[in-house]
């Protein structure tokens, strides 16, 4: 038995990695995932982001301060889904969840209504 | 010392036709509700059996890489997969190691398999029907036996594939590109192309994501308000987190076993004329609509107030080997005993709430033998080349191990702040809870004026306070007549 604790399931991440990047002197959560990779797989964060803001708190005794920054979409989705918001165009807006720095998806009556 | 709860002779295991393990791997079996419900009247295993849901349920044939299984109709797939011995479903990307179910509710990738021919289909929420073609992913030659195994021997601690063969040059690091990206990915494509989909748009007063307690309580005193109310939730069924409750809970004077309980709210919601769309994921939310997907296609929601009351997300914790096939959230072992699955023979049992009482009596029933960690002892590890063969346990005495095929590892439980946090919602470091909460005020306000949070998602628990839900509804009420005096119209 190789005995790896697996932070994050969906990228193979292990505990091990965390703690290295930890002391490499990542100590917030968004450094660790850039870093690690974790967080960027089928869950996004669902399953492994507490682990990793609890392993940063046992090891400088800080838990962290923010999250990952949650982006769309929460849940996995079809591309023919996506693909049919780009279909029904309206105007593009800036959402709150990036502060400005992503656009949402193009939508907007449906059922096919295009402008 | 390990308990042993087992009851002799309390219950037939209905054997499944189409079994291709022998008996030694047949850890997880079907539950014959209808035994227990006749031999025990009363009690908390009456609670668990009550629902009867499946009792009617009738036989389907699937496939499982080619092999024929019998399955329930309309069951998870997971659990027509589990019920015939099966937990190993897929490999883990980079390591190949083996991957099974684990939080059997769609959070996880612990399930992923081809079904039909979708790539990436979540087991645990696709349902079973006659000719149902699941393949397992990403290993050769099979799930159980797959030759790139050896990766995860060749690195013991980890693999920084980020870093590995950067240092090396140019070539090198071309190689190991090429190399990556023919290993890179989970699943293979289609076979053919879907059409873009284009969402259906839905008008209301009121989208209320997540239908637990919280969100079942606000969404029916809205309607009672008038309000025109859309609520969503990504299960199938209503409920959240209580939905797989073992407890007796009382509807109107009467005890009624939980998941009754729920469909018991959902009848009122639909009486109450709001439009309930289950198996509805919020995706996305934006100030002028919430992107919710459906097994069949998208919504597209506009809502004078969004309320989120989407709970908690659960995973098991940091132990060595946590992510084997068998370990599962303690709520998953319940979720799968209720729906008639037992998910091992010899099952260890980490939790010490009542719920973990109540699950170790239930699964004591079904001639499994059940193991409970004593005070102060934590699991240190999960034992198995393959699957769960094993624990480790650590406490005052020293260590322990315990054989066992199946564990039903604490609940961590982390409210799900992501949806509030894409609508605006602030989220914040809880220091005593050691987590990250969406930020509200009073009354589930937040910062943003149309959004509310509500239930364990938010700062405080607000189910625990004495009409919560009429305190948080008012507001939401105030606010959709004041929005729908300024622009004039109603929804």
């Amino acid at each position: 038995m190789s005995g790896k604790t697996l932070l994050c399931r969906c990228e193979d991440v292990t505990l091990d990695e965390v703690e290295h990047a930890i002391a490499k002197g990542h100590t917030d959560i968004e450094s660790v995932k850039r870093f690690t990779g974790f967080a960027t797989g089928w869950c996004q964060g669902k399953q492994c982001l507490i682990a990793c803001a609890r392993v940063i708190e046992d090891k400088t005794g800080a838990f962290p301060l923010a999250p990952i920054t949650p982006r769309p979409p929460v849940h996995p989705m079809p591309l023919g889904m996506l693909a049919g918001l780009a279909n029904v165009v309206s105007t593009e807006r800036v959402t709150h969840h990036e502060r400005g720095a992503v656009r949402k998806p193009n939508v907007g009556n449906g059922e096919g209504e295009s402008q | 010392m390990p308990t042993d709860h087992s009851a002799p002779g309390a219950l037939r295991i209905a054997r499944t036709r189409g079994t291709m393990r022998t008996s030694d791997d047949m850890t997880a079996r079907r539950v014959d509700h209808r035994a227990v419900r006749a031999q025990h009247p009363e009690g908390v295993l009456r609670a668990v059996y009550d629902y009867a849901a499946l009792d009617s349920a009738q036989t389907c044939g699937i496939r499982y890489d080619g092999r024929a299984l019998d399955a329930r109709v309309g069951e998870p797939l997971a659990l027509s997969l589990l019920a015939n011995g099966i937990d190993t479903l897929s490999r883990s990307v980079k390591f190949h190691r083996p991957r099974g179910p684990m939080c059997l509710r769609g959070n996880c990738e612990g399930c992923l398999t081809r079904v039909d021919d979708d790539p990436n289909t979540m087991a645990c929420v696709a349902r079973a029907h006659d000719g149902r073609e699941i393949r397992s992913q990403n290993a050769f030659p099979s799930a159980e036996l797959d030759v790139l195994r050896i990766t995860d021997w060749f690195f013991p601690k980890s693999f920084d594939h980020h870093h590995l063969m950067v240092r090396y040059g140019p070539a090198i690091n071309q190689v190991m590109q090429s190399f990556a990206r023919k290993m890179a990915g989970l699943g293979t494509l289609p076979t053919r192309a879907s059409e873009p989909m284009a969402p259906l748009a839905m008008d209301c007063d009121v989208l209320v994501v997540g239908l637990g307690p919280a969100g079942l309580a606000l969404a029916a005193q809205c309607a009672q308000a008038g309000l025109k109310v859309v609520a969503v939730d990504e299960e199938p069924d209503v409920g959240g987190f209580l939905r797989d409750s073992l407890q007796w809970h009382t509807h109107e004077g009467a005890r009624v076993c939980a998941p009754a309980w729920c469909d018991l709210q959902l009848a009122k919601l639909r009486a109450l004329g709001v439009s309930v769309r289950l198996g509805a994921a919020a995706c996305a939310t934006f100030d002028d609509g919430t992107l919710v997907i459906t097994g069949e296609r998208a919504l597209w929601v506009r809502a004078r107030a969004r309320v989120f009351a989407n709970g908690s997300h659960e995973s098991v914790g940091n132990f060595e080997n946590n992510d084997l096939p068998g370990i599962y959230t303690e709520r998953a072992v319940a979720r799968a005993l209720r729906q008639g699955v037992r998910v091992g023979a010899t099952v260890l049992l980490t939790g010490g709430s009542d719920e973990t009482d109540a699950l170790a009596l239930a699964l004591s029933h079904t001639d499994a033998t059940v193991h409970r960690v004593q005070p102060g002892e934590t699991l240190r590890g999960a034992k198995g080349m393959g699957d769960v063969s094993g624990a480790v346990l650590v406490g005052p005495k020293g260590e322990r191990t315990v054989s066992c095929d199946a564990i039903g590892a604490e609940n961590v439980r982390t409210p799900a702040f992501e949806l509030a946090g894409q609508a605006g919602v602030e989220p914040r470091a809880s220091l005593t809870r050691r987590c990250f909460v969406a930020h509200s005020h009073e009354a589930g306000r937040t910062e943003r004026r149309d959004v509310f949070v509500v239930g364990s998602v938010r700062s405080e628990g607000d189910t625990r306070e004495p009409d919560w839900d009429a305190t948080v509804s008012a507001s939401v009420i105030a606010l959709c007549k004041e929005t729908a005096a300024q622009t004039g119209a109603s929804r």
